[in-house]
């Protein structure tokens, strides 16, 4: 989701932040895309550089989400990091958006869990109502996908060299000596440095 | 800094892929997963955004040679390019062994060249290394696109080490593998000397 496609209803989004921040207590919130760029923060003046914050907070919400691929798990959707005075807690409004809270210890991290769940569902339906209305596609964050994608392209690669070996032999024989032998370079080639 | 892990004798070194956004750093990557055969390669992890733009890092991890009995295990790794994502490199860039810096050739692109390279200076700077005598190679490439930059010109502006620098076309796969394949040399040499 981007600014651009969010348009007016940013109002209703900051007044849905603005109650949280007043709900919780909590110093700061912000809400970025999935790639980290922010759509747009609350909260009082704080020294933080946010759109650091919310970069590299995209950063470990996609990494978090690899290592729930690797567990087999959709995604961890919600992440609480705690320090000795300001904590953060990552949440996703499904493929749209990710929010960032920060908060210090005169907040109870109770509260600000169970309401940032009652954001997440606020924001969720303000995202699907600018969805339908503009008829956008939101496609899903890329992990794990090239990978994937690879390995099918290397099935259908396989399949269609055993079709072409059927049929034209030399110029299979052609295409291999121009593929690129990795054996060939590298191993050989190492070995003489060893 | 490479890590030796003697229960399992390996060394294991890591290499990263440096470069301005839409450079050509996941795609070096890429190639090297599509054509590398599978018992020298580990699991490809890319965390991309929607637009295919890399978010926090690609990871390849590829099994090399042996040292002394201990078998080499490179991490390839890539940096997110854009400007925004600065603050994950200098995370990336943490404990590397090797630098390959793919450098944008297309004239409109040659300024950013600039800008990535410093900016992997400072970067190395806080993280304790030096960008002098870290093992660095360079890659021009998009050699196949139209209106390029002279190698000569690259070669005095960017490659300020005179370090060894390869011609490629990522997306086809030419150079990619003779710039793994020097970087690795480098790394190799690097370890042998620290030892």
């Amino acid at each position: 989701m981007k600014l651009s496609q969010i348009g007016d209803k940013i109002n209703i989004i900051n007044n849905d932040l603005q109650d949280f921040i007043r709900e919780t207590d909590a110093s700061n919130i912000i809400l970025c895309d999935m790639g980290g760029e922010i759509l747009t923060y609350i909260g009082n003046n704080s020294p933080f550089d946010f759109p650091n914050i919310a970069a590299m907070a995209a950063g470990s919400y996609a990494t978090t989400k690899g290592i729930a691929n690797l567990l087999g798990q959709k995604e961890f959707s919600l992440l609480f990091h705690q320090g000795s005075t300001n904590n953060i807690l990552i949440s996703n409004v499904e493929n749209y958006a990710i929010f960032i809270i920060v908060f210090d210890n005169s907040s109870v991290l109770g509260i600000v869990k169970q309401k940032s769940r009652d954001l997440k569902t606020k924001l969720d339906v303000t995202f699907k109502d600018i969805v339908k209305g503009k008829g956008i596609i939101v496609k899903k964050a890329k992990i794990f996908e090239e990978h994937k994608n690879i390995e099918e392209k290397e099935e259908k690669s396989v399949k269609k060299k055993e079709e072409t070996r059927s049929t034209k032999k030399e110029e299979e024989n052609e295409k291999e000596s121009k593929k690129f032998d990795f054996d060939s370079l590298m191993i050989d080639d190492l070995d003489d440095i060893f | 800094m490479t890590m030796l892990n003697f229960a399992k004798k390996e060394v294991i070194c890591k290499i990263v892929y440096y470069g301005p956004g839409l450079s050509g750093k996941t795609t070096n990557l890429k190639f090297l997963y599509d054509k590398m055969r599978s018992k020298y390669k580990g699991k490809m992890i890319a965390i991309a955004t929607e637009t295919e733009r890399t978010l926090f890092f690609d990871f390849l991890p590829i099994n090399l040679g042996q040292i002394k009995g201990f078998s080499l295990k490179y991490q390839l790794y890539t940096v997110p390019g854009q400007a925004m994502y600065t603050n994950s490199r200098k995370l990336i860039l943490k404990g590397s062994d090797g630098i390959v810096f793919v450098a944008d050739s297309q004239i409109t692109r040659f300024d950013e060249n600039k800008q990535s390279l410093r900016d992997m200076g400072h970067n190395l700077a806080e993280q304790g290394l030096d960008i002098r005598t870290i093992p660095l190679v360079m890659q021009w490439n998009k050699r196949d696109l139209p209106s390029i930059v002279t190698v000569q010109t690259m070669e005095q502006v960017l490659n300020f080490r005179k370090v060894s620098s390869y011609e490629a076309v990522a997306s086809s796969g030419k150079g990619v593998f003779e710039t793994l394949k020097e970087v690795i040399r480098l790394v190799y040499l690097n370890i042998k000397g620290e030892e």
